[in-house]
């Protein structure tokens, strides 16, 4: 019988001043050679558990502890990290921060710890390069670690705990900044250092992800371990798992449809998904409806819009776009495309060195960015840079208040922003109160209550468990309702075949694409697979050799919101 | 990439020519001296792998600075008493001119000392070479971390900025910038803060509190010479500063 590497008895944990516990009555034991998932809601505990499995207990957090805990035959809670590093390492879920400050290039910061740890040169070369060429960030081994982008840094800080090579690597939301083709990418890595005898153990929420590479998964609810089984067994019953997988969600709507062969289970990867599809049946044509009424005017003119920034790098090249009333754009691109970039040019922060853009037909090259917020605004990927107010109620009267409004208009609109994103329980929390997921919402209210005739979103689902999802999609189609039009800049596929019409994607400062989701050509759907990837219904029609336009494919291929 | 003579110098080798060359041009007081150590400082750069550089920052820094100084002392030098030129009926003065040539003298071999150590040395290599003589890892940390911090704040300064012009935030008047204090500074200090707790555990998890003899993966070669070379120059220094007390050097 093996020896588990990881045990857990009866483990509780309380923050100080918390009333309630983080971690309540917990037990299981984890094998060596294994990837373990931690899934369940925000705030359920999954964190709290890594941080525990760590050693950071009571080091950097303080508590009360009840239970034990071993973990490669040490106790975490009576050792400090140092003690336990040869041993188990995590790597935490805000990438930028766990970036020593101290190491001038990304090859030094990989290679950090072993340097203190006193490691021989030539091994640390050795194991630097490998875990660089796993993470795929060689061609950036001399850039500074601040220069890199959060796709970029997540896979340096990944590259650093991979590079310590300890019996027991902890991840705490691995994937939320990177890109389709490396979320997969560390999938493979995680699976074959697992192959070859280290223990994983992942906190996350992209359960289509945890159901292709995980071996077990440990579902949390308020702080209790609710199941502990194989993927499958808690993936494909909606009663157990605290969210559905996108492969979940579309074998049941296929099952629904009467195009799922019968002899095959559930699918929770999406190789099971495109095995199970009944491409025999026959199917009634199916026409995909938009989000809103067809736009009876322009927002946004993109018009021939190239940039270089000041290094001489140049971004954007003769980009034309045109964002119509009530649109909702996925817009798409691996990392360093430009879409940041393009995004920027929205409302004015970046002024096009040649071409124009215009807002409701006027050239807005000389007019202020925040003169243009009742126009278009833009909630940014890291909210900590935009949340200052005492309350999340006055953070988001800020932006009404800036537009010089009447009082009853800014509390009208701060009270709907409030209510669309499920936040008027807690409008006189202070925003750093509340879990770092409902932080995101808050940004979100925030940019909502300018009510801008175009809101942008900068990877809105990043860290977000299903439910805050749900509130995201509930403020988004507000806005729809009110044709604003919505643009999101995600690597969450799904989410944006789900919730936007139309795909632009950017390659290499152009716009590759500019189209309907349900009218994408073959050589249209190769070109975005190749670039970033494809929501689960397109990749089964692809992998299943379906015409686009076939009714199958049409299918396959409808909004989440409307299966 | 290409490295010169002075590049490859022990960083505390080159931190002691340009500490001596300050300390025996303010030291000595003496013009001569100053001159023979301004063409000493300002032949260094020929020994650097790029001089072409450090001689456009030395042109770029001190040519602003002299004309600042020979206007201002042209002006205002309380000596003044043998004008030289007359300008649209502004006298410029012998006095003036000479003093401040030699205060010109003496900030360009103060300065051009200093630019050829920190534009061939990087931080690393400087801290390093400070640790291996001894010096704490929480000052080479709090050394590097500073150096770091700069551009890292710039760029979260800069993201700040954007983040609240998309809410409306406009920045005109004197009102609307006193008004923009707390939107912009509120996230920075907040974010700074939470992230000394985040980076705290960063580098736990990066063995920085390890207490064995870190790995340096640079090696940087000190040699007997260089040794006797920096002893050598500190000693000049002295004697040098010495001299000028006990009254036996002139002006």
């Amino acid at each position: 019988m093996t020896t588990p590497i990881i045990s857990v008895d009866q483990l509780s944990f309380n923050y100080r001043r918390q009333a309630k516990p983080a971690i309540a009555n917990v037990s299981f034991t984890l094998n060596p050679g294994s990837v373990t998932a931690i899934i369940g809601k925000a705030e359920a505990g999954k964190s709290t558990l890594c941080a525990l499995l760590a050693g950071f207990m009571p080091q950097f957090f303080r508590g009360k502890t009840n239970g034990s805990l071993q973990v490669a035959g040490r106790d975490p809670l009576n050792s400090s990290i140092i003690e336990m590093l040869p041993h188990v390492t995590m790597v935490t879920s805000q990438a930028s921060t766990q970036i020593s400050g101290v190491c001038f290039s990304v090859a030094e910061e990989v290679g950090f710890a072993l340097q203190n740890l006193s490691f021989p040169i030539a091994e640390i070369t050795q194991r630097v390069q490998r875990a660089m060429e796993l993470m795929e960030i060689t061609h950036l081994a001399e850039r500074s670690p601040f220069q890199l982008s959060g796709g970029q840094q997540q896979r340096l800080v990944i590259a650093a705990a991979l590079a310590l090579s300890p019996p027991v690597l902890i991840l705490d939301e691995p994937t939320a900044q990177l890109d389709p083709p490396a979320v997969a990418a560390l999938g493979v890595t995680l699976r074959n250092l697992a192959h070859d005898g280290q223990t994983i153990v992942v906190a996350e929420h992209h359960l289509d992800w945890v159901g292709a590479y995980a071996d077990r998964i440990l579902l949390l609810r308020d702080g209790q371990l609710i199941a502990d089984d194989a993927p499958r067994a808690i993936l494909a019953d909606e009663s157990r798992a605290d969210g559905r997988p996108y492969c979940v969600r579309i074998s049941h709507y296929a099952q629904r449809h009467g195009v799922w062969l019968a002899e095959h289970p559930t699918a929770i990867t999406p190789a099971e998904l495109s095995a199970g599809i009944d491409t025999t049946a026959a199917v009634a044509e199916v026409t995909r409806p938009l989000s809103t009424a067809p736009a009876t005017s322009t927002i946004l003119d993109i018009e021939n819009v190239s940039f270089t920034y000041p290094n001489g790098v140049a971004v954007l090249h003769g980009v034309n776009l045109h964002i119509a009333q009530g649109a909702r754009i996925a817009l798409l691109g691996r990392n360093g495309a430009g879409k940041s970039t393009l995004l920027r040019h929205f409302n004015g922060l970046l002024r096009p060195q040649q071409g124009r853009v215009k807002l409701h037909g006027r050239d807005i090259k000389t007019i202020a960015p925040g003169a243009l917020a009742a126009q278009a605004s833009i909630v940014f990927q890291d909210v900590r840079n935009q949340l200052f107010a005492a309350t999340i109620r006055a953070e988001v009267a800020f932006g009404p208040s800036m537009l010089k409004l009447s009082a009853t208009e800014v509390t009208r609109r701060v009270d709907t922003a409030l209510a669309i994103c499920g936040l008027t329980a807690l409008a006189d929390t202070h925003p750093y109160d509340v879990p770092v997921a409902q932080r995101r919402l808050v940004a979100t209210a925030a940019i909502m209550a300018l009510e801008s005739d175009l809101i942008a979103l900068d990877e809105p689902t990043a860290g977000l468990d299903e439910a805050n999802i749900t509130q995201l999609v509930v403020a988004m189609n507000h806005a729809s309702e009110h044709e604003r039009a919505v643009v999101l800049v995600s690597h969450d596929l799904d989410f944006c075949a789900a919730h936007t019409d139309r795909v632009v994607l950017i390659q290499a400062g152009v716009v590759a694409i500019d189209a309907r989701w349900d009218e994408l050509t073959s050589t249209q759907l190769s070109l975005l697979q190749h670039e970033v990837g494809l929501p689960l219904g397109q990749a089964t029609c692809v992998d299943r050799a379906l015409a686009p336009q076939s009714a199958l494919a049409r299918l396959l291929c409808q909004p989440l919101a409307l299966r | 990439m290409a490295s010169g003579w002075f590049d490859r110098l022990h960083p505390l080798t080159k931190f002691t020519w340009a500490l001596s060359l300050a300390l025996i041009t303010y030291g000595a007081a003496n013009t001569p001296i100053t001159l023979v150590l301004l063409v000493l400082a300002l032949l260094t750069p020929i020994t650097v792998a790029q001089p072409r550089a450090l001689y456009g920052a030395l042109w770029a820094i001190f040519l602003p600075i002299g004309i600042s100084l020979f206007i201002i002392q042209g002006l205002l030098f309380p000596g003044n008493a043998s004008g030289s030129l007359t300008f649209y009926g502004v006298t410029i003065y012998t006095e003036a001119l000479s003093n401040a040539g030699v205060l010109l003298a003496r900030i360009m071999t103060l300065g051009s000392g200093l630019l050829c150590v920190i534009l061939t040395t990087t931080p690393a290599r400087l801290t390093q070479a400070l640790a291996e003589r001894g010096m704490p890892r929480s000052i080479e940390y709090i050394l590097l971390m500073a150096l770091q911090i700069i551009p890292d704040m710039r760029a979260r300064a800069a993201a700040i900025l954007e983040a609240q012009q998309s809410r409306g935030l406009v920045i005109k008047s004197i009102v609307s910038r006193v008004q923009a204090l707390l939107p912009l500074i509120g996230p920075l200090v907040v974010g700074a803060l939470v992230d000394i707790e985040e980076r705290a555990m960063a580098l736990e998890l990066r063995a920085f509190a390890a207490t064995s003899l870190p790995t340096r993966m640079a090696v940087i070669v000190d040699s007997r010479a260089q040794r006797i070379a920096r002893t050598a120059l500190l000693l000049c220094a002295v004697l040098i500063i010495g001299l000028r007390i006990a009254g036996r050097l002139p002006s």
